[in-house]
């Protein structure tokens, strides 16, 4: 036990070499008059960080984002996942929807927001549909390719114990699905979250991509790369978040 | 109750049960379309009595295996019908357990829910999930995972599993077939006891011919493919047997002169 959690500490640090390396590299560059003016080095960011926080804009836009995040990855996880079981067990169900879902799934989510805006109109529903359209297809497929992958020996054990649908899908078909679903549920939330911060740069009024946006259009530049920091950093924090999940509902297949 | 040396009246035993006889009439099974698929079993009949243990031997790939599936209802005959207690198969039933070569356990699962899902009500009686691993010597291992468990005890949960649902027959697909030679000496012995304590019919498949002659009261010998019965043999012994007596080696003779 000790033994691993040494080489946690290890790899924790070995993981942080580049990033303390580039954030040195970043400050040299911006206080020896590389870009001055323009380019804000590391330490003007912390000012810049403590200045949007205790105004509450920062805190305000995170929220916003967070909330969209919430709203439209819910929705896009409550339809995509049952939908997703349907088309793998009903092949006619499959047939009906997969031609079309392909060619939907080619389009970028961003490509869709001049429609969306003409349609949906400028307000959240705008943002909630790019986000629910940039989770769906990763969440769907991954969905599909779980249930496809089951082994047709569990099927003839729930045949012999005559499961009902019911307990197909709560003894087997979910629990069997769930190292895909999970890998599709991480993969709609990272993909979600890039799109929603670029609608929020075309069609918004508040969130971290509306922050950047008119930050850069006063030319604030330390306040874009305090967004482009946010973003990167919740975006971390939801993979470990997924990860930790998977960690805890996959202890049935050990390390 | 009886107890494993005392068993040499099995018919005795069956006289108390439901009939379960098992009957395969007429019966071929072809796999993919008529004109170029595989012939597996050709024109099977067989009379597996109620509380007999009928094991099915032959070369790999002539048909055991599909044979037992049928009985199971996991697969339908091409021709033919499979009665079992005088009722056509059609699809799986309580009535028939079966295991298989693999555990094929759930591995997300414990080992005692696993077991309960054994069970028509999925082991609302507690007790009665205890009681099963302990016949097959696991009660220890209840909050057990799959993956944790050796290959001999995984198959004992799968037995534990099959007689969860209180079958009349018992269905076996070389469940010993991987398992080391001390482990599956005293799982036979386990077999033969829960056989008679339950009155069970159980047709096994095997391709250990001492296994067949040490636990059956007759073997069905198969021809190579497609499958045909080559003969059926009845074992008289009394149990329980001694592979190294002049009557055991006898059938052995016997098997080996029509297998070789």
């Amino acid at each position: 036990m000790g033994k691993g959690k040494a080489r946690g500490i290890w790899r924790f640090l070995r993981g942080s070499l580049l990033p303390l390396a580039l954030v040195a590299m970043w400050w040299l560059s911006a206080n020896r008059g590389f870009g001055t003016g323009i380019l804000p080095g590391p330490d003007d960011l912390a000012t810049t960080i403590n200045r949007l926080v205790s105004s509450g804009e920062l805190t305000g836009h995170v929220r916003i984002s967070l909330w969209r995040i919430a709203y439209g990855f819910g929705i896009a996880a409550g339809t995509a996942v049952p939908l997703g079981i349907m088309v793998a067990s009903l092949p006619g169900f499959g047939q009906l929807l997969l031609p079309a879902l392909e060619f939907l799934r080619q389009i970028p989510p961003v490509a869709w927001i001049p429609v969306f805006i003409l349609t949906l109109g400028i307000g959240e529903a705008t943002k909630l549909a790019v986000i629910v359209y940039a989770a769906f297809f990763p969440i769907f497929m991954n969905t599909i390719l779980g249930v496809d992958q089951i082994d047709s020996h569990y099927w003839e054990v729930a045949q012999l114990l005559q499961f009902s649908r019911w307990e197909s899908l709560r003894e087997l078909i979910l629990p069997a699905a769930t190292p895909s679903l999970i890998t599709g549920l991480r993969l709609g939330m990272s993909n979600s979250w890039r799109a929603l911060v670029a609608a929020e740069m075309l069609a918004a009024f508040s969130g971290l991509g509306y922050m950047i946006m008119s930050a850069r259009s006063l030319v604030r530049m330390d306040e874009v790369f305090v967004g482009i920091a946010v973003i990167g950093l919740l975006g971390s924090l939801f993979d470990w978040g997924w990860r930790a999940i998977e960690k805890r509902l996959l202890y049935w297949r050990g390390t | 109750m009886k107890n494993a040396s005392s068993i040499g009246g099995v018919r005795e035993i069956s006289q108390h049960g439901p009939k379960a006889d098992i009957e395969v009439q007429n019966v071929s099974k072809r796999f993919g379309s008529d004109a170029d698929g595989l012939l597996a079993l050709s024109n099977i009949n067989l009379c597996v009595p109620t509380g007999a243990f009928a094991t099915i031997i032959g070369q790999s790939g002539c048909g055991k295996t599909t044979l037992l599936r049928m009985i199971a209802g996991l697969e339908p005959p091409t021709y033919g019908v499979v009665k079992v207690g005088g009722q056509v198969v059609q699809g799986t039933s309580w009535e028939r357990g079966m295991v298989f070569q693999e555990p094929r356990l759930f591995p997300w699962f414990t080992v005692a829910r696993n077991v309960r899902l054994g069970m028509p009500d999925r082991g609302h009686n507690q007790e009665a999930v205890t009681g099963l691993l302990r016949l097959v010597g696991l009660e220890d291992f209840g909050t057990a995972f799959p993956r944790e468990l050796s290959g001999g005890m995984a198959q004992r949960v799968a037995l534990a599993r099959a007689l969860a649902g209180s079958p009349r027959v018992l269905l076996l697909d070389e469940p010993l077939g991987a398992l080391d030679a001390v482990t599956r000496m005293r799982m036979q012995q386990e077999l033969l006891k829960i056989w008679q304590d339950r009155q069970l019919t159980i047709v096994a498949v095997t391709h250990d011919l001492d296994e067949a002659i040490l636990l059956s009261t007759q073997i069905v010998v198969l021809s190579e493919r497609p499958g045909r019965i080559k003969k059926v043999i009845p074992v008289d012994l009394p149990y329980p047997r001694n592979r190294l007596t002049g009557e055991f080696n006898v059938f052995r003779q016997e098997l080996m002169g029509m297998l070789l």
